[in-house]
């Protein structure tokens, strides 16, 4: 028997489950700036936890909660498209350096896909975990759909892109001067490259032309392997 | 026109027709990334950003991190047998990161010093 439609329609707790949402969204962020936006309190890991202590403290489960807000992951779609945005305008920056951004690009993204999965193989991991962990370093939206495309996990997907960012924008800068290197351009794509979105928010608290970096740094990483993984998998 | 829904109707037309080419043509690629391809190539082509896209643009990547909570959420409930994997996912995630941005620094910088270019 199908559902009737005062059963599947419940706009009072998808409105309370958005509201509740907001409102942890909005304590996480004023958290993330009283820690001077250290990448360890960012409101990807604080948020999440929030929601998950909710979810196993109230009578609810966590898909019935994912259902009610599914109108916010929806909203990742237009959100992807937009990325365009920022991209077209760090483009004509790197035009006397366009031929190694790229070949980093491709070169680093790839590095960033072999290395992860090789670990994950050492380690004994199954191929539907290698699935999940193969979007890690590109920008959230984007890595859900393709772990979605190339029969990942999204839950755990979403989970590896968030460890990663956090890792990666608390190491990149220590790392990077330990061997010397100062450039922010340099620190900048790193950071966007292998550590997507917390990265770049990283990136745009050292300087702008780091920040700048970093944005071209996620959205080529997140175009090109857009392109290539599901190629590699289906 | 008000240049805010200027810019959601470009965002959307883009989005509709990447979704479009993904299910009629390119499967392999989602269709968020198309439509973000469709307008890359908008904008190069008009070379100019048309009035309000920006702002729009700026407001879906701004609460980027919001769209994304109930995503995150999942880690939290996943099932005990890829749970028990987790030291696969941490060497995945942590030192293989650390290892790709020596890579990555070591190569740009080669790259921009072959390339003779300061900024």
């Amino acid at each position: 028997m199908s559902a009737s439609w005062w059963q599947s329609f419940d706009p009072g707790w998808s409105i309370l489950a958005i509201l509740l949402t907001l409102i942890i969204f909005q304590l996480s962020l004023m958290l993330f700036e009283k820690s001077k936006r250290n990448s360890l309190f960012h409101p990807l890991i604080t948020g999440p936890v929030a929601i998950a202590a909710g979810i196993a403290l109230l009578p609810v489960t966590f898909h019935g909660y994912q259902d009610r807000v599914a109108i916010l992951t929806w909203l990742l779609g237009p959100a992807t498209v937009a990325l365009a945005i920022p991209l077209h305008r760090q483009l004509p920056n790197i035009r006397t350096h366009a031929a190694a951004i790229l070949l980093t690009t491709l070169l680093g993204g790839s590095a960033a896909v072999a290395i992860a999965l090789a670990g994950a193989a050492i380690m004994g991991a199954d191929p539907v975990v290698m699935h999940s962990l193969a979007s890690k370093s590109i920008t959230t939206p984007i890595a859900l759909s393709i772990s979605e495309l190339i029969g990942g996990i999204g839950q755990l997907a979403a989970g590896a892109v968030i460890i990663t960012g956090v890792a990666g924008a608390l190491t990149a800068p220590p790392l990077l001067r330990s061997i010397g290197i100062t450039d922010t351009r340099i620190i900048g794509f790193t950071l966007g490259l292998t550590a997507h979105g917390i990265g770049t928010a990283r990136a745009f608290d050292i300087d702008l032309q780091a920040g700048a970096y970093a944005s071209l740094g996620m959205g080529l990483t997140g175009l090109l392997t857009a392109l290539i993984l599901p190629l590699l998998f289906i | 026109m008000i240049p805010v829904v200027n810019g959601l109707v470009l965002l959307f037309a883009a989005l509709w027709l990447g979704n479009l080419l993904q299910s009629l043509w390119l499967h392999t690629i989602p269709g968020p990334v198309l439509g973000m391809l469709l307008m890359l190539g908008f904008l190069t082509l008009r070379q100019s950003e048309p009035d309000g896209l920006g702002a729009v643009a700026q407001w879906f990547i701004r609460y980027l991190s919001f769209f994304f909570i109930p995503a995150a959420v999942g880690i939290w409930f996943l099932d005990s047998e890829i749970v028990r994997q987790w030291p696969a996912i941490l060497v995945a995630t942590v030192p293989a990161t650390i290892a790709t941005q020596l890579l990555v620094a070591l190569l740009l910088q080669a790259l921009l010093k072959h390339r003779g270019a300061p900024e």
